[in-house]
């Protein structure tokens, strides 16, 4: 008798306790759930803000004439672009629900900007800008119609995210279908209507496709002459066999076969992987990833061994201008000369172990989209007037010749100098033809190695 | 901006520190200016903010001379600029905002390569960690490494917490080589296990590469 009343209590307690335990997991769960639902409505009604702004700041830089208003319109644009791109990217859609839409908001940022620059350098706005304001226009008027109706099928239905927060919580329906998803698809639907966008910029469509210039003109090679170009690429130990074998082919940015290369007799799983393109036979990266032992060869060393390396291998004149240490290894960015220029956009990195000063990777797709001998320009500013240009509170030196990337397409001749202001080290280029300042970069020391921002 | 990556050769003497100056009544300008700023945000100054050292401002300093135990003298100097939180930097460097982003992006991008790569060959992690920094170089994704990350749904294990396991050091040096320009994944934007159920719009993509049990495409 007394058994049964104690165990009954047991089991009592033991049910209250499972039944304030699972109505405490109930209301956190509960609470989470709130607390992601406002945190994508807030997204999404951020996001509905910031893109109304655009449109109408859209509107208003085509109707000013003021260069100076509209390069303030156009700054305005790509902050606002900025912000609804940074809100629609904390919304949990995937890039087939909402890749198109993101695109847009990339590039009518992107587009501004390009267009504040060229304004600010004295260039008025024409024709063929003022069609493609004209065009971003009706799309984010598009887009914020769609954004306008969905908010007011918010205010409806308390719910609007509740499937995708849901989601979140693993539940997962393979094709949900609920209002927030199905209008976001067909709102990005909508956007894939509207004509691919080419301009001056880093997201502009164009770039996507460009052709790498260091093959232009070359014949296709097979894949027994890719491994040929594999054996004769890897960096050999004395009196080692190699053989080499292509594993595959990559479709990438540039079209490759895939080569493996191992030395005879080797290690297991100690292949060194090549993609050498399809198109002119080089070599595009290589990486060998073998465990790197202690380090007994020093970086300059190191930074010697890569350098002849390269000129092994036909680059002609490299010039190492940064390194990195990771580990055992040290990367080495080499770029390019001609005439004593350094030419910065055709960079090729090489990867050195540090315990046998062994070349254990490269990387040369900056150099192979765009090396070629180029018309350089003749310098129409002298080393001193150009040095002149330079805020006068920065302790100067250098001044070689370089030649730097400009935005996405253009390169520009300019003097490298080297500048101190306190303890904080700067690049600063002048462009060498115009006598302007192109560019300032901080250098950051890191144990590893010096970062330009 | 870490694309224009040049040569430096001797930035290593580090400068004489520059010395902030003493200010007393009647100094002006643009340190008196901060002095009454910082004031004003601790609550010692109430008056204008016009970089001219008045009465108002002496008062001020004196008030925070006493509740700071340095000598109520009226004149900010060494020991008044320090106790303001304006000591100029001692030997070890400063740590740099940039550095310090730097690392924290390699950290981010090691993550997300153990949690979706952590049995895959050191090419496939270096190519994972290379989707990651395509994604931020193209239009359709958020442009920073955190945002890409960060997107919901967009990894698993973020999302499912396996990206914070201890970090192996073969996913370090493949962030490391993803972040020093190799892309072993050819220019991708996506990656999967075709092993695993995915959604099947994925397979429209245009395939790259396949490394390990991971398939690339653009």
């Amino acid at each position: 008798m007394r058994k049964w009343i104690l165990a009954a209590v047991i089991g009592l307690l033991a049910l209250a306790a499972a039944g304030s335990w699972g109505y405490s997991q109930y209301t956190a769960n509960r609470k989470l759930e709130n607390y992601l639902s406002n945190k994508y409505q807030r997204a999404f009604y951020d996001l509905a803000s910031q893109t109304q702004s655009v449109e109408v700041l859209l509107s208003k830089s085509m109707i000013a004439s003021d260069p100076r208003l509209d390069s303030a319109l156009l700054m305005d644009i790509r902050q606002q672009a900025a912000f609804a791109q940074s809100n629609l990217g904390q919304l949990p859609l995937n890039d087939a629900l909402a890749g198109r839409t993101a695109k847009f908001l990339s590039q009518v940022g992107d587009y501004a900007d390009s267009l504040a620059r060229q304004i600010n350098q004295g260039e008025a706005i024409d024709t063929k800008h003022w069609d493609t304001l004209n065009s971003l226009y009706q799309q984010a008027a598009a887009l914020n119609s769609e954004l306008q109706g969905m908010q007011a099928g918010m205010a409806q239905n308390n719910f609007y995210f509740g499937e995708m927060v849901r989601q979140v919580r693993g539940k997962l329906q393979k094709n949900p279908d609920d209002l927030a998803t199905t209008d976001f698809q067909s709102m990005d639907k909508q956007m894939q209507r509207y004509p691919a966008l080419i301009y001056d910029g880093p997201y502009s469509e164009h770039l996507e496709r460009t052709e790498p210039r260091d093959l232009s003109g070359q014949g296709d090679v097979d894949a027994p002459e890719a491994e040929q170009r594999a054996l004769a690429f890897i960096d050999k130990q004395d009196g080692a066999d190699y053989q080499a074998r292509v594993t595959g082919t990559t479709n990438g940015r540039i079209p490759a076969h895939r080569v493996e290369v191992t030395r005879v007799g080797g290690p297991d799983g100690a292949a060194t992987v090549l993609d050498v393109s399809r198109q002119g036979g080089k070599v595009i990266w290589m990486m060998n990833s073998r465990p790197v032992g202690g380090q007994t060869v020093s970086i300059e060393e190191a930074r010697r061994k890569a350098l002849q390396f390269l000129a092994g291998r036909g680059f002609g004149e490299m010039r190492s201008t940064y390194f990195q240490q990771h580990g055992n290894s040290v990367t080495f960015n080499c770029a390019a000369l001609q005439n004593g220029v350094t030419l910065y956009p055709d960079l090729v990195k090489v990867t050195v172990a540090l315990d046998s000063g062994e070349v254990t990777g490269t990387e040369t797709s900056g150099y192979l989209m765009s090396h070629r001998q180029r018309p350089l320009p003749e310098a129409a500013v002298s080393r001193e007037r150009a040095r002149a240009a330079i805020n006068p509170r920065l302790n100067v030196s250098g001044g070689e010749l370089v030649l730097i990337p400009v935005g996405v397409s253009d390169e520009k001749l300019a003097y490298e100098f080297h500048g101190k202001l306190g303890e904080d080290s700067y690049l600063i280029y002048i462009n060498a033809v115009t006598g302007r300042e192109e560019n300032v970069l901080k250098l950051i020391e890191t144990p590893g190695g010096t970062l330009t921002m | 901006m870490l694309a224009l990556a040049a040569g430096l050769v001797s930035l290593h003497e580090r400068q004489a520190a520059a010395q902030n100056p003493s200010l007393y009544r009647g100094s002006a300008g643009d340190d008196v200016f901060r002095v009454q700023q910082r004031l004003s945000q601790w609550g010692y100054y109430n008056g204008s903010q016009d970089g001219y050292y008045g009465d108002g401002t002496f008062q001020a300093v004196i008030n925070f001379q006493q509740n700071n135990g340095i000598p109520a003298d009226g004149v900010v100097g060494q020991a008044t600029w320090d106790a303001l939180g304006f000591s100029v930097p001692s030997e070890t460097p400063a740590v740099s905002r940039g550095a310090a982003t730097d690392r924290g992006d390699v950290t981010l991008l090691a993550r997300v390569i153990e949690g979706e790569a952590a049995n895959e060959p050191l090419l496939g992690k270096v190519a994972v960690g290379a989707v990651i920094l395509n994604r931020t170089k193209s239009a359709s994704f958020p442009h920073s490494i955190s945002e890409v990350i960060f997107q919901p749904e967009a990894f698993e294990s973020i999302e499912n917490g396996q990206a914070y396991r201890p970090l192996s050091e073969e996913s370090v040096q493949a962030a490391q080589m993803a972040m020093g320009g190799y892309d072993p994944s050819g220019g991708a934007l996506f990656f999967w296990n075709p092993g695993k159920s995915v959604n099947p719009w994925i397979w429209s993509r245009n395939i790259v590469t396949q490394i390990g049990n991971h398939v690339f495409a653009r």
